[in-house]
Formats: structure tokens, C-alpha cells, sequence
């Protein structure tokens, strides 16, 4: 099982948590590839964790051109958004785009993209139990997994950019001069 | 025309300030051009940026600097806004705008501080108060009252998701025959082969 962590280097977005929580699952039958920047504040936590991981699970492949990510979500088979904070999440729609499952953290955009057991699972943000526990479901049941994919992709078709564009003009007519 | 103080559009998305809103604005305004809208989109420069910028046949960058001629950094502080809001009178004057969609608070205060008179539809990009769950401190505790004000002088306001249309409703107090969900968008096509191999 192969776990997708793709973020921007910003603190709230959670890639500490996605570490300890993998340190709690245990070995084995995982891999974690994290793509984008580490925040300068949270460098040697992470750095810390990953000392504790077995080694060759984790691959750090740092920050990636935007044109890398359909491939990126290609070679995974769950998108990780534990984010502290959230608003939209562009990542998690991405991910139900490509057909993958998704855990997510229940703030801002994202229970709005992900159902709770419908196309992947929800936890509290900042609960490292609650994100161990989604990803040991995922891990012991790659039925689950595809389900929730599959669902997922249906889901994305209702965010297809010109029915988005199409509803922000509307906006923009509404006031317009 | 669409305001962005957060990031460039342009910018190569991954950066640390170069996230969801930068795409956001990048495809929204590709979007509308598509629909037969004119975009102009302001934004702040870096040093050796094209300050005037025509990307396509209605579709123009302006990228602003300090006077001094050299970039802002990424918190602009509240006397720079209102100086950007001065600056941003004259890309507005003579070419007009039908409305103003201000992508962040900052820009919608430097768009306030403009008083044009044009619509101001405003998206909030990420509110003070998901912030503060995180990381509170007294800085969030003052752009979140901004961002009421901001919200009160909107014609418009654009929330992305159902929470925090829920916000800005029964915390914010705003009103909410004014308050629009419209979700992020994201080209679908782009990861159909991917969705098709799974």
C-alpha cells in the first residue's frame, strides 16, 4: 500500500503527524512518498521521525512541478490531507480526480470532498490515533481502497472547472455593474 | 478584474506561497476568458518580473513593487496595503471594470482602500478563524475583525466549502443572502488517464 502526502511547505499541513501516525501502524506493507517542502519550523521533528521509520519507507522527493502531480497521484494508492487547518484542499480533489481513496483530517474543504466511508476516511485534525487507525483499515482491506477510489472519481465530475467558472460568474453577473 | 496579493498566479505552483489560491486564479481567469470575459489580474512582483504583462488577448498581469522599485515581501503590512490600494486607482482608471473579485483579505482591504465604487466580490482563501485553531495569536484575532469588515462592505462573498460558509454566517455575523458557496475547480481531464489505469 502506497501513501501519497503531497503538500506545499507549510506548517499546518500536517506531515508530522502522517509520520507518527506510520510509526504507530508499524511495519509491514506501506510506503509513503512525500512530495513538497518541509517548513523550516518543523525540519527537525520530521527529521527526527523519520530516523524512527524503517528505513527505505519514506521517500522524500521534495517539491514538484504542478504538471507531476496527475503521475505522482498515479503511482499511489491513498492521497494522505492531515491538515491542522484547511480551507478548499485542491489536493483531495485532485486525488478523487484520479480515482484514488483518500484520509483526511474533518476541517475546512475537505469533509465537504470526502465522505466518511463513502470514498475514503475522516479524523479529527491533529488525532495521530484517528489517522493510524484510518490507515490500518486501508491497509488490511485493498477492496476498500479501490471502492473508495472509484467513488471518488464520480465525485470530482461535479467540480469540473466550467461548471466552477460557470457558478463564479453567476457571482460576478449578480453585482455587476 | 481579479486582485491577488497572496502569490503571483503565474508563479510555479509548490512554493511555500504559491499554493491552492495561485491556482485558483490562474484557472478562474482562464475559465473566463473562455466565457468571453476580460481579465485583468493584479498582483505584487518579484525583482525581474514583467511589471505589465499581456499572457493573452484579454487576459493581462500587473505586478506591483514598492516604490523604491523593489518587490514586497509576502505580509505586506497594513501601510503598504493602503498604499497598493492607491497605486491599484490608477490600473483601474479608464478601463472599465465591470467588478472586483479580491482573492485573500489583504486584497480586498487594498481594494476597499482603492473606493472606486466598483462591486467587490471577495473570497476569503483561507479565514483567520480556521488559523487560529491552529496557531492563535493576537495578529489573527485583528485580521479576523477585518475580515468582518471586509465581508460587510462585499457586494459578494465567495466561500469554497459548507463550513466555512458557516462561519462566516453565525460567527461573522454576515449576511446570508450574500454568502456563495462555489467550490475550487480542477480540470478533470488532467488525471483521466491516471483514474482510467486504476
Amino acid at each position: 500500500m502506497r501513501f501519497l502526502f503531497l503538500a506545499r511547505a507549510a506548517r499546518y499541513k500536517g506531515l508530522p503527524d502522517v509520520l507518527a501516525a506510520l510509526l504507530r501502524v508499524g511495519r509491514p506493507s506501506w510506503g509513503l512518498t512525500v512530495a513538497g517542502g518541509v517548513h523550516p519550523t518543523e525540519a527537525d521533528t520530521v527529521t527526527r521521525l523519520l530516523a524512527e521509520l524503517p528505513l527505505q519507507a519514506v521517500h522524500m522527493i521534495g517539491q514538484v512541478r504542478h504538471g507531476d502531480v496527475p503521475g505522482l497521484m498515479g503511482g499511489c494508492d491513498v492521497v494522505l490531507v492531515p491538515s491542522r487547518y484547511e480551507n478548499f484542499c485542491n489536493v483531495a480533489l485532485e486525488a478523487l480526480a484520479a480515482g484514488k481513496a483518500v484520509v483526511g483530517a474533518r476541517c475546512g474543504g475537505i469533509p465537504d470532498l470526502v465522505l466518511h466511508e463513502w470514498n475514503g476516511l475522516l479524523f479529527e485534525p491533529g488525532d495521530v490515533d484517528g489517522l493510524a487507525g484510518a490507515l490500518c483499515r486501508l491497509i488490511a482491506n485493498r477492496e476498500l481502497v479501490h471502492v473508495y477510489g472509484r467513488r471518488g472519481r464520480a465525485r470530482a465530475a461535479a467540480y469540473d472547472w466550467p461548471s466552477i467558472a460557470t457558478a463564479t460568474e453567476n457571482v460576478l453577473r449578480g453585482v455587476a455593474c | 478584474m481579479i486582485v491577488t496579493l497572496n502569490g503571483d498566479p503565474l508563479a510555479e505552483l509548490g512554493s511555500e506561497h504559491a499554493g491552492g489560491q495561485c491556482k485558483y486564479v490562474r484557472e478562474l481567469s482562464r475559465h473566463l476568458l473562455l466565457k468571453g470575459w476580460a481579465v485583468h489580474i493584479v498582483t505584487l512582483g518579484q525583482a525581474g518580473c514583467d511589471r505589465y504583462e499581456q499572457v493573452a488577448p484579454n487576459l493581462v498581469v500587473t505586478r506591483l513593487m514598492r516604490p523604491s522599485g523593489q518587490s514586497y515581501s509576502y505580509d505586506v503590512t497594513e501601510a503598504e496595503v493602503r498604499h497598493i490600494g492607491k497605486v491599484m486607482r490608477s490600473v483601474v482608471a479608464g478601463r472599465g471594470f465591470t467588478a472586483i473579485l479580491a482573492c485573500y483579505w489583504l486584497s480586498a482591504l487594498a481594494v476597499l482602500e482603492m473606493d472606486c465604487g466598483l462591486p467587490l466580490v471577495t473570497t476569503f482563501c483561507s479565514l483567520a478563524r480556521f488559523k487560529m485553531t491552529a496557531d492563535p495569536t493576537e495578529d489573527l484575532l485583528k485580521r479576523e475583525e477585518a475580515e468582518k469588515m471586509i465581508g460587510n462592505r462585499s457586494r459578494a462573498i465567495i466561500a469554497t466549502n459548507t463550513v466555512e460558509r458557516d462561519v462566516l454566517e453565525r460567527e461573522y455575523g454576515l449576511p446570508a443572502d450574500r454568502i456563495h458557496v462555489v467550490p475550487r475547480g480542477i480540470d478533470i481531464s488532467a488525471f483521466t488517464c491516471i483514474a482510467q489505469t486504476h
